[in-house]
């Protein structure tokens, strides 16, 4: 019997990037370097430990924007494209490397991997990964959670209820549509959480969710046992709270695994370093030096990019494996002691963003590999689990009402709010106001008007991703994440206007139509009152 | 007229309520030394997703939208930050501004100032934020978490009378500790420890306890800053110190009969239509032979050159 519970919860998510209007777009390729290194890769950790007979448990958003993309035929294509392109560079360097020991093996490695990962996605899943998850939820090994339809981040956004309704009302009938069965958890976006959203959650059905730590050690009253078991909101959703220590062994460049000297260097790649005439075809299409993925140098230390060392493969695939093997002797660690402590069995919920795994920290599938294997194989302390199946073994427990929180740096909502980004929120408002009123003057609207409103609410969510004010803060590609908070509001204000002055322009609504087609099966009055 | 649409230029000095917290009160934005607080680290990583190495990138403005710089409203609305911040923008429409004028005659409105009032409204005990001119946002330091305030944006008379444009929603902010609130039937007496136990034993060789580690996060004093500094580390401005690398390549080229076979060092090289041919191999130190047989279609000829090559780098 084990003495207590490990709860893996992965949260994979992008924002919807797809411009059929150029041919080649740099921002597409967040969605196309996660297939090859983050998503493909898990899949194939998944498909292995099946064929080997290892039981597991993961917890896995696939957010609706990312299920989205996963669904979409213009991005399986260009994703194809993408991929031809890296396997025949691929080629290029296994010949133009061939006197040079250091780097010879891991052009092959890498054009190993690409040809590889394009037959799981051609062949085996046929360009459809959403499917391909499902196969291991329909199995029993994998939980897969829902999110806020468009990442939206949604404690700033507490003066209209309805926004955050229609994000979670979006959310679960996409995920009903593609995966056959009701989402029972939800990742609230960056775990932000405001007291009264879990209102909103149970009337979809969904059970529970996950919030940072002193989401819930903050909570109201005490909880009894800290994160180590769920509490019940005044709603019946449960609320599951993230374990510091084990966030800590791989979020912590200071003391986590990812920052080890020997594994890859996500930064120094040869889009940057090689030849600009060899390399020009690979790169941007207009001439712009970017990341190709083939990367041959390991972390070395705090030193400049220039000074790093050759990566050798091996030394890093038994870094990963000692690491799994720390990760799961902590885990026995922490639970033997809690259980001690508590006389009952504790839970564990260990949170990462998917990307984590594959695209920051190359090893991070071989890791989670390795110490699912190990904690089926070399222990008895603890067992794998889902919330879900957590909570059907253990149905009492405390009420709590947590408090407002997010998994963002200092705790709250500052990342969101703050000098770079605070000015978006004056005209998210006002959309959403304007919103409302559509839905609520338009009780049954068809035709092209109906089109019209579906477009508006479309527009409205692309506005309300988080990630917009995230790269606002954040500085990385600042001008695109404005452009598109322009185009989706510039989008919405001008349909509102047709829609009101009752002069619906069909030819601007089909083009954005055909730009912006996420959910398709959208239904505006979800926004009605 | 507090109207101008300032977004992201900061009046620098900003009166914060005088309380227990005035020290935590600072200039807006922060900016803080680089820091690898697991926190920081967190958002690094995830920023990654949004690599593409490409820093800054222009795009073409579309039919010249430009966002509006007020919609014709009378309203303020009041965000929540963190414990002891809450946010708040307003404007004022023309039509209220022309009452407050009626009301007030227009010599008392000239000497007045725009101001916030802010209420926390258990007691509706408030204090004012005298405002500069344009300003249409601001931060307010809050004293108590878990408490819930309300905003008026409104001119002050130099009387002090305060006339009000328009009322925020209420919002409460989030508790900063533990709840006094005990749960009889749940109770378990070593709060403190259970605290520690949720803090993670990650910490227990250490330093940190969780409580300090979230008092630290919310006090702003384990700001790292360094989330705005750090874009790509190709094009880290100011102060990186002097780098180079050098590498060498080996291009081997030539030409032959179009529908010959080129081999090189036992492979078979692509020829281009017009028969040209080029290969590049990264060269690392010591020798290197590359032998090159080009072969005619039928077989009936063929011509070997060997090309031998030493690089040698002294550093």
């Amino acid at each position: 019997m084990a003495k207590g519970y490990l709860a893996l919860a992965l949260h994979a998510h992008l924002p919807f990037v797809r411009h059929p209007e150029y041919e080649d777009f740099l921002e597409e390729d967040w969605f196309y370097e996660a297939l090859t290194e983050t998503y493909l890769p898990l899949l194939r950790v998944f498909e292995g430990l099946v064929n080997d007979n290892v039981d597991f448990r993961i917890t896995m958003t696939i957010s609706p924007s990312l299920l989205s993309m996963f669904v979409d035929p213009l991005l399986q294509n260009r994703y194809l494209a993408h991929i031809d392109k890296l396997i025949e560079l691929s080629y290029k360097e296994i010949d133009r490397t061939r006197h040079d020991s250091r780097f010879n093996h891991l052009a092959e490695m890498y054009n190993r991997k690409f040809v590889e990962m394009r037959a799981l996605f051609e062949g085996k899943y046929q360009r459809n990964l959403a499917l391909a998850f499902k196969k291991f939820q329909d199995m029993g090994k994998l939980e897969i959670i829902t999110c806020a339809a468009t990442h939206c981040y949604l404690p700033l956004q507490e003066i209209y209820r309805n926004v955050v309704r229609a994000q979670v009302k979006v959310a679960a009938v996409q995920y009903e549509k593609i995966f056959g069965r009701r989402p029972q958890g939800i990742w609230l976006p960056e775990c932000g959480y405001q007291p009264g959203d879990d209102l909103i959650l149970r009337d979809e059905g969904i059970r529970y969710f996950i919030i940072d730590t002193h989401g819930i050690l903050h909570g109201t009253p005490r909880p009894k046992y800290g994160v180590f078991a769920p509490v019940y909101c005044r709603s019946g959703v449960a609320a599951f709270g993230r374990d510091m220590e084990s966030s800590k062994a791989v979020w912590s460049a200071v003391e986590g695994y990812p920052g080890d000297n020997n594994y890859r260097e996500f930064y120094r790649d040869i889009g940057f370093d090689l030849d600009y005439d060899y390399i020009r075809p690979y790169i941007h299409a207009d001439g712009t030096r970017i990341p190709t993925g083939i990367k041959y140098f390991r972390v070395t230390g705090s030193v400049d990019l220039s000074r790093k060392e050759p990566y050798v493969r091996q030394r890093a695939l038994d870094k990963a494996a000692e690491h799994a093997g720390n990760f799961m002797f902590n885990r026995e660690k922490q639970i033997e002691h809690l259980y001690n402590y508590f006389e009952k069995e504790p839970i564990i919920i260990s949170p990462y963003d998917a990307e984590l795994l594959g695209h920051w920290w190359y090893e991070g599938p071989e890791w989670l590999d390795f110490m699912i294997r190990k904690v089926y194989h070399d222990q008895k302390t603890m067992q794998l689990t889902t919330p879900s199946e957590y909570l059907d073994q253990h149905k009492k427990n405390q009420v709590v009402m947590p408090s407002m929180s997010s998994w963002g740096w200092k705790g709250y909502s500052e990342v969101w709010l703050e000098g770079s980004n605070d000015w978006i929120y004056r005209h998210l408002h006002k959309m959403a106001e304007r919103m409302i009123e559509l839905a609520n003057s338009f009780r049954s609207a068809d035709g092209v008007l109906r089109r019209a409103l579906n477009q508006a609410a479309r527009e409205l969510m692309l506005a309300e991703s988080s990630d917009w004010a995230f790269i606002m803060k954040t500085g990385t590609c600042v001008p695109y994440a404005i452009k598109r908070f322009k185009d989706h509001t510039e989008r919405f204000m001008k349909l509102y206007e047709s829609i009101r002055s009752n002069n619906i322009d069909e030819r601007f609504l089909s083009d954005i139509e055909s730009k912006d087609n996420i959910f398709p099966d959208i239904d505006y009055s979800v926004y009605a009152s | 007229m507090p109207r101008k649409n300032r977004k992201r230029e900061y009046p620098l000095k900003k009166r914060a309520m005088r309380s227990k917290t005035d020290k935590m009160a600072m200039p807006y934005p922060v900016p803080a030394p680089p820091s690898a607080s697991s926190i920081g680290e967190q958002a690094r990583i995830e920023e990654s997703k949004y690599y593409s190495g490409v820093p800054i990138q222009k795009f073409e403005a579309e039919r010249g939208f430009e966002f509006p710089y007020a919609y014709g409203d009378n309203r303020i609305v009041l965000m929540v930050r963190d414990p002891y911040w809450i946010f708040t923008y307003w404007e004022v429409s023309e039509k209220k501004l022309s009452e407050i004028k009626t009301h007030l005659g227009s010599e008392t409105y000239n000497k007045c100032t725009w101001c916030l009032r802010v209420y926390k409204t258990d007691k509706w005990e408030f204090f004012d934020i005298n405002l500069p001119a344009m300003a249409n946002n601001w931060y307010i330091n809050v004293p108590y978490p878990n408490s819930s305030y309300c905003v008026e944006i409104g001119v002050k008379t130099s009387d002090g009378r305060f006339i009000a444009a328009a009322r925020s929603n209420i919002v409460t902010t989030p508790p900063d500790r533990m709840s006094d609130v005990i749960d009889e039937e749940w109770m378990i007496p070593d709060w403190e420890r259970m605290y520690r136990l949720s803090g993670g034993f990650g910490l227990r060789s250490g330093s940190e306890s969780l409580k300090e580690l979230i008092e630290k996060r919310l006090k702003e004093e384990s700001a790292s800053g360094w989330i705005s500094s750090i874009s790509s580390p190709m094009k880290k401005p100011g102060k990186r110190p002097f780098w180079s690398w050098v590498e060498a390549e080996l291009v081997i080229y030539g030409a032959t009969e179009p529908t010959a076979t080129v081999m090189i060092d036992g492979k078979k090289v692509p020829l281009r239509p017009d028969g040209t041919f080029t290969l590049r191999y990264a060269l690392p130190d010591g020798q290197q032979n590359f032998p090159v047989v080009a072969t005619r279609d039928d077989g009936a000829e063929k011509r070997r050159v060997d090309i031998e090559v030493e690089r040698k780098t002294n550093k």
